[in-house]
């Protein structure tokens, strides 16, 4: 059943407390980014509707709109990829490859240098979304990212 | 090398959507009232060429993302300001945006045909969304003196998906009228579940 809309809006003022304590739990594995991709300018663990849980590198003013747009960033792009893969799958069904429609797992982003990646971290109890952003080889920020997925999944 | 800063959790409080036709302010609200600098997503517009009202307005542009702003009350505390496109093909944004929203502010053109049917739409789009328990309705470009009778039939119409839902006039260009279009939607009463 769903929630009645009051439980809903009441909601969003315990969710910025959750939001600390979750944002706590998980900010030593952004905080360990750091050392391991060395240019990193900012990294951010957010929630799919684009909730702050933690972040480093980011001031005051820019964590609320980095939260919605990393994570409209990722829905959008998961929204791309699920358009492309069902579409072709349905052109296709009839192929022995057969297009198989797959969530979206990286985005990336390149500009003048820097590199911005983002991910999904599963989980049962509401899933997160992961960026950073660095002047780094895109293959040093994927490798960061991943294994900073690993640590946190090994949390979960 | 300095340490990177630092943040846990959320910064802002509430969360309030603008939606709103075409051209019709909502980037203009936004811009007029935030404190912050806005997150910029504004392409060169191809309808606004075919668009009469948007060439006599000077609308050059429209919002392809989505425009975000914050703006602080009086007792410190932030609320996040989203703007949507208000274009149908964008309807992707609406789905990402609406459902996450405290509040909602619709924008209406209060001096064009079809309006009514176009104020209708929205409301539609917004109840599919789940998203019109808190709400407030701005009608824009009402001549002065002809308010009451103005908001007459959008009142009408509103009542049919929220009863309580506050309809006001207000010009997005005007700092006053968007913050008391946004603190409206933050106090409404929410409708009841049933309504919607």
């Amino acid at each position: 059943m769903a929630l009645p809309y009051r439980s809903r809006f009441l909601t969003y003022k315990q969710w910025q407390m959750d939001s600390l304590a979750i944002g706590r739990r998980f900010s030593p594995f952004i905080e360990k980014m750091a050392s391991r991709i060395a240019q990193l300018q900012c990294a951010m663990l957010c929630t799919p509707d684009g909730f702050n849980l933690c972040s480093i590198g980011l001031n005051e003013e820019q964590v609320g709109k980095m939260a919605a747009l990393s994570s409209s960033l990722f829905s959008v792009g998961a929204a791309a990829v699920n358009s492309l893969t069902s579409e072709s799958a349905a052109n296709v069904a009839s192929s022995a490859e057969g297009s198989v429609s797959a969530p979206l797992n990286y985005l990336t982003l390149e500009a003048g240098g820097l590199q911005i990646v983002s991910t999904k971290i599963i989980r049962p109890a509401g899933d997160f979304i992961l960026m950073a952003a660095a002047r780094a080889p895109l293959g040093v920020v994927l490798v960061g990212v991943r294994s900073t997925v690993m640590d946190i999944q090994k949390l979960l | 090398m300095k340490p990177l800063k630092v943040i846990l959790g959320h910064t802002t409080s509430q969360q309030v959507v603008f939606v709103g036709p075409f051209g019709v302010g909502k980037t203009t609200a936004l811009r007029v009232i935030s404190d912050i600098a806005v997150v910029n997503t504004d392409v060169a517009s191809s309808e606004a060429c075919a668009d009469p009202e948007a060439q006599r307005q000077g609308k050059t542009e429209t919002t392809a993302g989505f425009d975000y702003g914050e703006w602080r009350f009086m007792d410190g505390s932030r609320v996040s300001l989203i703007g949507v496109p208000g274009q149908e093909r964008f309807k992707a944004m609406w789905d990402v945006m609406l459902p996450r929203s405290s509040a909602i502010v619709l924008w209406l053109y209060g001096n064009r045909e079809g309006q009514m049917a176009e104020c209708a739409k929205w409301l539609q789009a917004l109840a599919e969304r789940k998203a019109i328990a808190r709400l407030a309705v701005a009608v824009t470009r009402v001549p002065d003196g002809e308010a009451e009778q103005a908001l007459t039939p959008y009142r009408q119409l509103i009542s049919r998906y929220h009863p309580l839902a506050p309809v006001i006039t207000a010009d997005p260009r005007r700092q006053s009228d968007v913050i008391q279009a946004i603190t409206m939607a933050l106090t409404s009463p929410y409708a009841a579940i049933e309504q919607l």
